[in-house]
């Protein structure tokens, strides 16, 4: 199945009020494939967060249209094609439903009408993934910021969609349990072979990906290799290994010419 | 305008169970005019520190000391009043509190609560849109129809209109692109620095401490772990591992560098020009 378009966007276009010019999306077009990461990135304003809402349905596009599994996403189809999607927005407190936390990750999943033995194991499995097992029976309301985040996380790999997409669901974590999390998301990923589209700020959740999208004020402007869009795109503030050589060449310093990753520059300073 | 701990803990009362105790002894003292970020692992006790300090969590023991004001266990009415017009607070993701029908209307909520005159308010209204870098074209215009980072802005100037002494930030940058969340962080630095403010900012990014924090209070399990300035805190690599805490990505990059070539810097490097300078200065590159 590797290689199939999951996710398959045709010429999209939204205005929130058709009454003025301002298009949230003009005439966005890409496909991710199963199994792909995609990170979309791009400033505040730029049509990241519409991007998600068409996806999922919560909005309808002006033009254009979203495939999903091959199935055009319509008023009809979106009940069943929601059950393929999963989204975690950036304020977990904006999703929560349950009174302890393992009835909110369970309440995905009760909609499934799956037996309660393979609710059980799939939702202690969530927990154990975004390491909040132990909290499975405190009032998510108590919980802090980053905690609640994991919960609304949990809450949707218990579902196993075929398509996650993660609109800025880690700005509340540290950065050091971001990074564990983003690398056990990248295991499971690679072994349930998930499609995550993660729309982001974070250069190194970015460089995580297969794929980066960028927006700019509702257009694609760009889509490729984490590598090849920072070398394309100066005014992206790329990872800061590659600030730290510009920096230098900036001081006339002799530096390799082009990007370099982390790895690269130090063993180009350790030589 | 000085914050004082002494002994405090706190617990949030569900009910009749009683968690442990959030925050758990602590004692501190924060000189007027210093800027401290307080970091710590999710759930550590930050925001509940930051609640403390103007009687939206009451200590269950030990009190709290603002400037002159005291906060004890019974939270006077009186007191909590005088003490929310001397501290300035702005939650995570402030714009989440925007009420009301334009921005002036809720920039001035706080400045007229607190008691400012008509000429006052709107002085301060004006002044502190212009502080935040938005034009007074928006003064007419709904809160609600502006963008994500104008929201904030807006947010945050009501904080600034009433003129607090103490400034209290959680996490402000959250959710914003990497070049808001330095403008952001640089005003509100610029908005300490003219007032001479006491200001708490609670943040996970560490690159924020060394670029804006003067000291650093670290949180663990509701005790605090280390209180020290930020050069010294992060040039303690040993005491940095045991407190599970990041590096700024400068310090984390000089570390590496220095550990495949096993030398050692003489300076430590918070910011990227430091890293930089330091790199030629010891002809590295």
């Amino acid at each position: 199945m590797n290689g199939s378009p999951i996710l398959s966007v045709k010429d999209l276009s939204f205005r929130y009020d058709i009454r003025t010019d301002d298009y949230a999306l003009s005439a966005v077009s890409f496909t991710i494939k199963r199994g792909d990461w995609a990170a979309v990135i791009g400033d505040n304003g730029s049509g990241k967060s519409t991007l998600a809402r068409l996806i999922v349905g919560l909005v309808e596009p002006e033009q254009g249209s979203i495939f999903i599994n091959n199935c055009i996403l319509n008023e009809q189809s979106k009940w069943d094609l929601r059950k393929k999607v999963g989204i975690v927005f950036q304020n977990p407190d904006n999703q929560f439903i349950g009174t302890t936390v393992q009835d909110d990750v369970a309440f995905g999943l009760e909609n499934l009408n799956l037996d309660y033995h393979e609710m059980e194991t799939r939702v202690f499995q969530a927990l154990k993934l975004v390491d909040m097992y132990h909290f499975r029976d405190k009032d998510p309301s108590q919980l802090s910021g980053g905690q609640k985040q994991r919960v609304a996380i949990a809450g949707v790999l218990a579902l196993q969609p075929d398509l996650m997409i993660f609109d800025e669901a880690f700005v509340m974590l540290d950065p050091k349990s971001r990074r564990e999390l983003l690398k056990v998301l990248k295991n499971i990923q690679k072994k349930l072979n998930l499609t995550i589209l993660s729309i982001t700020h974070d250069r190194e959740e970015a460089t995580l990906a297969d794929q980066l999208l960028v927006l700019s004020a509702g257009k694609l402007i760009d889509q490729g290799e984490p590598q090849a869009i920072f070398q394309k795109n100066p005014d992206i503030e790329p990872p800061f290994a590659e600030q730290l050589r510009q920096e230098l060449k900036g001081k006339g310093i002799e530096v390799p010419d082009g990007y370099m990753t982390e790895d690269e520059l130090v063993a180009w300073i350790c030589r | 305008m000085q914050v004082r701990f002494e002994h405090v803990r706190a617990d949030y009362q569900l009910g009749p169970i009683r968690t442990a105790n959030v925050i758990n002894d602590i004692n501190v003292e924060l000189p007027t005019g210093t800027f401290t970020a307080i970091i710590g692992h999710t759930g550590a006790g930050k925001s509940s520190l930051l609640k403390l300090i103007n009687g939206l969590l009451l200590p269950t023991a030990g009190e709290v000391h603002v400037g002159g004001l005291t906060i004890n266990a019974n939270g006077e009415k009186k007191i909590l009043n005088q003490v929310r017009k001397r501290v300035g607070m702005v939650f995570q993701f402030p714009e989440a509190q925007l009420f009301a029908e334009t921005v002036e209307q809720d920039i001035a909520f706080g400045p007229i609560n607190f008691g400012f005159t008509q000429e006052q308010t709107k002085k301060a209204v004006r002044d502190s849109l212009d502080k935040v870098g938005l034009s007074v074209d928006l003064l007419k215009r709904s809160p609600f129809s502006l963008s994500g980072g104008q929201q904030r802005r807006v947010a945050i100037a009501g904080i600034m209109a009433t003129n607090p002494d103490v400034l209290v930030l959680d996490e402000p940058g959250a959710g914003l692109d990497p070049e808001g969340r330095k403008k952001i962080l640089s005003m509100l630095k610029c908005w300490h620095n003219e007032h001479k403010a006491t200001t708490l900012l609670v943040t996970h990014d560490m690159d924020d401490v060394a670029t804006y924090a003067d000291d650093v209070l670290v949180l663990d399990h509701g005790r605090v772990a280390s209180y020290q300035s930020v050069r010294q805190f992060f040039g303690d690599e040993s005491r940095l591992n045991e407190l599970a805490i990041d590096m700024p990505e400068p310090l984390r990059v000089q570390r590496r560098i220095e550990q495949e070539k096993g030398i050692k810097l003489s300076q430590v490097s918070l910011t990227r020009s430091e890293l930089a300078a330091n790199l030629i200065k010891e002809q590295l590159v």
